[in-house]
């Protein structure tokens, strides 16, 4: 179909290449292209493809994507979740996947996000949401590993009410975290001073905090100046 | 500025400018060259000469970063140059590709691999499977 002058096509294309260029499809895109040969079809298995996991649910035809987090959520170092959620399977389905991640037996998950991309419907309060939010940054279950633990979190375009509990939980279980985006456009904000002054005491390593101004009080800024963590690089209060 | 000589697969000699050949061959570690091509088994004259084209023009931007988080970064923006540099038949193209992997030119390959149209719309052929037998290939 591409007959090039030099003989190289699509087909000869050592498989390396192959998923060097995948890297930069889609999960969709991919999902075609390896449907087109075996060779893609084995690409399309390759771990490097799975450090990055992105996941859109704006309609109900997502539905391969749990099974590539079953089978391949184990390489996942990042992901994104980003739900339409004023259709009720769009939350169903992007909570499903997050239990799916807490449910891995082998985990290397150190960066998350959840984005909701349309405008929040007036009094959702998200439990559902924070419910496996829950699941996915409290201890392993058991029978589950976890390799890595959370890092970055950036759940500032998720605009629910959080609770002290939850990160708290967040804290506790993933004390290497280095950076929290909770400054959402909530209309209300239930994170009290004294649980941000806990994660800060705990997360020792945080270098990057995004926070709504109840939360912070005069002496969690003074735990953020203590010599013995890692300097503070960026706060936003808002 | 001294000159330096290369010899392709085809056994062309290429003149280039030190500084160049020597970002260009960073990978194998070439500090020094002798009075002979140094020879480039791999890559053919024609895109040998692309490559020390790209190379001039990128030679000083910054090695791509380590890390894999960066490595990752789905920037699908390619500058303009690049851009008007890749607007060339699939063959090349990929020989393009094949010789970046091969000098480990990092820049090079990660460019060669997100640009083009082509590839997009060769996947987006569409095949002639059922949803189910579409599905039934990523469950097993």
């Amino acid at each position: 179909m591409f007959l090039s002058v030099t003989g190289i096509e699509w087909e000869t294309l050592p498989e390396h290449i192959v998923v060097r260029i995948f890297l930069f499809l889609s999960l969709s895109e991919r999902l075609l292209a390896s449907l087109s040969c075996k060779q893609w079809l084995q690409c399309f298995y390759s771990p490097a493809l799975w450090k990055v996991g992105e996941f859109k649910f704006v309609d109900s035809g997502e539905f391969k994507y749990g099974k590539c987090v079953e089978n391949y959520g184990q390489y996942f170092r990042a992901v994104e979740i980003a739900c339409k959620q004023e259709e009720r399977i769009n939350r169903d389905n992007a909570c499903t996947m997050i239990r799916k991640l807490s449910a891995l037996k082998l985990r290397r998950l150190e960066k998350f996000t959840f984005i909701f991309l349309g405008e929040n419907p007036l009094f959702y309060a998200g439990h559902e949401v924070i419910d496996c939010l829950r699941d996915l940054f409290n201890r392993p279950k058991s029978g589950c590993q976890l390799k890595l633990s959370l890092k970055y979190v950036d759940l500032s375009k998720l605009p629910i009410a959080y609770s002290d509990d939850l990160l708290k939980i967040l804290a506790e279980n993933n004390p290497v975290l280095e950076s929290l985006n909770i400054q959402n456009a909530g209309l209300i904000c239930k994170v009290s001073p004294r649980c941000i002054q806990n994660v800060v005491s705990t997360c020792r390593k945080l270098k990057s905090l995004a926070i709504h101004h109840t939360s912070i009080t005069e002496e969690t800024m003074l735990l953020l100046t203590e010599h013995d963590r890692t300097q503070l690089e960026h706060l936003s209060i808002g | 500025m001294p000159i330096v000589m290369l010899k392709s697969a085809d056994e062309e000699i290429l003149e280039v400018d030190e500084e160049v050949a020597k970002t260009m061959l960073r990978g194998f570690g070439v500090e020094n060259f002798d009075e002979e091509p140094y020879p480039l088994p791999n890559v053919n004259g024609a895109i040998l000469k692309k490559v020390i084209q790209w190379t001039e023009i990128h030679k000083d931007d910054p090695p791509p970063p380590d890390d894999d988080e960066n490595k990752e970064k789905r920037t699908d923006d390619i500058d303009p140059w690049d851009q008007e540099f890749l607007k060339v038949d699939n063959g090349t193209l990929f020989e393009l590709m094949l010789a970046a992997d091969h000098l480990k030119l990092e820049g090079l390959l990660v460019v060669t691999c997100k640009t083009p149209e082509e590839i997009k719309k060769t996947f987006n052929i569409k095949n002639d499977f059922t949803p189910e037998e579409e599905e039934q290939v990523f469950l097993d």
